[in-house]
């Protein structure tokens, strides 16, 4: 067989030219659609609901129930029944529950993914509902809320904000000084502390300095020199040479004892000024003592002031209650896009990436409710009804403030809510004014004040004004009863105390009330200021009761602080004076000495002059031996 | 247990009889799916080309496993890749075009690190293409013939422990 017979071989298998499309595959895939579909359909509606579940819960910080989804592709359309949302302070309580929500959605703006509600209804919505179960989330999850943004339970008031933080209890239990004042919350006594050992650092320093300074080499080397010169005698060109080198030996021992004496002079001015400063510093101490009586017993005054008194009797509750509803609108605020006209944008978040908007042919924004009717009821039963509209993601875009609106009326109660929220420019600016008349008081429940205080009977009027504009928080919220009847029930124990049974007879004659809570500062640092008819009733009841209670308590606390820092200070002073006194006497001594010396070494010098100059010289012009020029300038007088 | 059983999936297709077109046209989609964020209409528009294009689709798979977590490290060069395309004033009229294109919006195209990806994905495809399919030829040629030849490899597959792991998982 020729090569050209040879048979050709088979292609490799890759050569195959396979089809680039896998038809065969057309059929599963639109069953793999299909199936994707019919998924979607039964069970879009529970992944939507446990979506807003999961993200309402990590918004609120305590769970967000929704009993159904609904949605409807057909027409368009999401229906929400039953949203049950927890208060994270109260877990058996709801703060919101809906009973149903209704959204239709313009079916053209889908096709651009603009989600664009064109009516909705929002019916039965109450607040302060009791719940089946508790809406606390475990402590897992409660973590996990609080890590998405800090968005749990609201936040602890906060610096002025210990609001209506009040403990009124026995006085003598609650304000004990053993408790108020801890040793180790104490400035004055670390203070004391710290300049011990500072003190004793500085005295062991001072010792081998003071050592070091010997005299007893200076001493001896000017004896020997003195003992060497009695029997020195000076004649000729050498005794001339033997002189100089004596002047020379006397020179430096006097160089010598005018250097130790520089020295000593130096350490004494250390020591002096080290004493200086421990005596000012235990006098500073008596300073920290006062700051710190002043401090234990500050939360004490700012309590028992009429202030702290009408805190207490308004309740930390309802001050929680307003600082929790700027804490939603803080949270809220905090969705909408916040570049300004000409900032640079911030970086995307990880993961995400920034959507880009591009010019688009209608005035869509992503997300927009036109309008939604709303209804619902108070925890007292009146019904209201009323519109919210506006509301988008983009409110510069659609140039409209939010308007929210709210009205309703049951016999003598009546209730008007109305709120503007205006994010369409670079300072936003949002205001609610509300009213709510003739609600009935029976049985609310107030502060604590040794006890419950709890409102007898009577109807309440409060009125709200309160803007925010960019973060400053401003406006002024009213309550009004009269007439009113309250009840304090003290317990037992608690009934005895002086003060606090004072406080029980001035709230049973109480026969009106009004408070008047102004806002300042802040969304997040909120301020609040009191006003109250209380005042002039408490201060009237209580003011000699509770000065009377706060000077003993001051007398007792200052024994205490004394017990605590006196015989630490007693010690630091005794440490002062004996360390400093006993480096400050060896000073002195060797100061002495090296006195001594210096006077020994002058008078050598000068019968060493005397000497040298009578044996080895010649008269000079007035008679007495004439020195060389050298020798004449050490010993000339000065 | 599921990445185990998907690396051994791939092992498994990797040594049997599949064309290594297919094999690398499996991995070059694959892990464009694997560069886009799995979000909107475009991850289910490639998905349907995985199925419907005569590419292997346990390779798909494990490549776009595979290129999620790749994509996950280098999101930033994504991000600004993105940024860069979409905000370009040259191509500021070809996305405002898109933009306005009913359904397109539904791709989060105008999303930087989903046009990052996608983009990235798409540029790699046809060298990552060519690439796999060198690579599962050489692995093929050299690695698989020597690797079968293993005593240990033999005694795995006699002891069918191969088998069983397989089969749990």
């Amino acid at each position: 067989m020729t090569p050209s017979e040879t048979p050709p071989t088979p292609p490799p298998p890759e050569a195959k030219r396979e089809s680039l499309i896998r038809w065969k595959a057309l059929l599963p895939t639109l069953i793999v659609l299909a199936v994707f579909g019919i998924f979607f359909r039964f069970f879009l509606d529970g992944f939507v609901r446990r979506g807003i579940e999961k993200a309402g819960t990590a918004a609120n910080g305590a769970k967000v129930e929704v009993d159904g989804v609904s949605i409807s592709f057909l027409h368009a359309s999401v229906a929400l029944r039953g949203l049950h949302v927890a208060d994270p302070a109260e877990p058996m309580i709801n703060r919101v529950e809906v009973g149903s929500m209704r959204f239709h959605l313009a079916a053209k703006p889908l096709f651009w993914r603009k989600f664009i509600v064109e009516d909705a209804s929002i019916d039965g919505i109450r607040t302060g509902t009791p719940r089946t179960r508790s809406g606390a989330l475990p402590k897992s999850a409660a973590v996990a809320a609080k890590a998405d943004g800090g968005k749990g339970k609201p936040k602890e008031p906060s610096a002025g904000a210990a609001l209506g933080k009040l403990a009124f209890g026995n006085l003598k239990d609650q304000y004990d000084p053993k408790k108020m004042l801890r040793p180790e919350n104490l400035a004055s006594l670390k203070k004391v502390k710290e300049e011990q050992v500072h003190y004793q650092a500085i005295a062991d320093m001072w010792g081998p300095r003071v050592d070091a300074l010997k005299t007893t080499d200076l001493d001896g080397r000017i004896k020997a020199f003195a003992d060497r010169m009695k029997n020195e005698r000076y004649s000729g060109t050498d005794g001339l040479k033997k002189a100089k080198r004596d002047l020379d030996e006397a020179k430096k021992l006097k160089a010598d004892a005018e250097a130790q004496t520089k020295g000593y002079g130096s350490l004494k001015a250390d020591v002096t000024g080290e004493i200086n400063r421990a005596k000012d510093t235990l006098k500073g101490i008596d300073d920290l003592k006062k700051q710190d009586l002043d401090g234990a017993l500050g939360d004490l005054k700012a309590g028992f002031s009429t202030e702290g008194i009408t805190r207490g009797l308004i309740g930390e509750k309802w001050f929680a209650k307003i600082h929790s509803t700027l804490d939603m609108a803080q949270k809220a605020r905090a969705r909408l896009p916040k570049k300004k006209a000409g900032e640079k944008p911030e970086p995307p978040p990880a993961r995400q990436g920034r959507d880009i908007p591009f010019p688009f042919r209608y005035n869509w924004p992503t997300f927009l409710l036109v309008k939604a009717g709303l209804s619902g009821a108070t925890q007292d039963g009146l019904a209201y009804r009323g519109t919210l509209k506006d509301v988008t993601s983009d409110p510069g875009k659609l140039g409209r403030p939010a308007v929210l609106n709210v009205a309703g009326k049951k016999d003598a109660s009546a209730l008007d809510l109305s709120a503007v929220l205006d994010f369409t420019h670079d300072v936003s600016r949002e205001q609610v004014k509300f009213s709510y008349t003739g609600f009935p008081l029976s049985g609310v429940k107030l502060g604590d004040m040794g006890g419950p205080v709890t409102i007898k009977d009577g109807r309440g009027t409060t009125t709200g004004d309160v803007a925010v504009k960019a973060s400053a928080l401003g406006g002024t919220i009213r309550f009004g009863a009269a007439p009113v009847s309250m009840d304090l029930a003290l317990p037992a124990d608690k009934a005895k105390d002086r003060l606090l049974s004072i406080l029980r007879d001035t709230v049973s004659r109480l026969d009106a009330l009004e408070v008047e809570i102004r806002l300042s500062g802040t969304l997040t640092a909120p301020g609040f200021a009191l006003r109250t008819n209380l005042d002039d009733k408490i201060k009237e009841a209580v003011g000699q009761a509770l000065q009377k209670e706060i000077d003993e308590m001051r007398g007792r606390a200052q024994e205490r602080l004394n017990g605590l820092v006196d015989g630490e200070k007693k010690k630091l002073a005794d440490q002062i004076d004996g360390k400093a006194g006993g480096a400050l006497q060896k000073l002195g001594l060797k100061d002495k000495q090296v006195a001594s010396a210096q006077t020994q070494i002058q008078k050598l010098v000068q019968d060493l002059t005397k000497k040298s100059t009578g044996s080895l010289l010649p008269a000079g012009d007035n008679g007495k031996p004439a020195l060389p020029g050298n020798f004449k300038k050490l010993f000339k007088k000065k | 247990m599921l990445v185990l059983k998907f690396l051994l999936n791939f092992i498994q297709t990797l040594n049997q009889d599949v064309s290594p077109r297919s094999l690398a046209g499996g991995l070059a989609l694959g892990m464009v799916v694997g560069f886009v964020p799995k979000i909107g209409l475009l991850a289910l528009i490639l998905l349907i080309l995985i199925f419907m294009l005569n590419v292997n689709f346990g390779a798909a798979t494990f490549s776009a496993a595979a290129f999620t977590l790749i994509a996950w490290i280098v999101d930033p060069v994504f991000n600004k890749i993105g940024y860069a395309l979409l905000t370009a004033p040259s191509l500021r009229a070809l996305w405002t075009l898109v933009y306005n294109t009913p359904a397109a919006p539904w791709t989060r195209f105008n999303n930087t690190l989903v046009l990052g990806g996608f983009v990235t994905g798409l540029v790699s495809l046809v060298p990552a293409f060519f690439l796999f399919r060198w690579g599962v030829v050489k692995y093929r040629e050299r690695v698989l013939a020597r690797v079968q030849k293993w005593k240990v490899v033999q005694a795995l597959k006699a002891s069918r422990i191969f088998g069983l792991i397989h089969d749990t998982f």
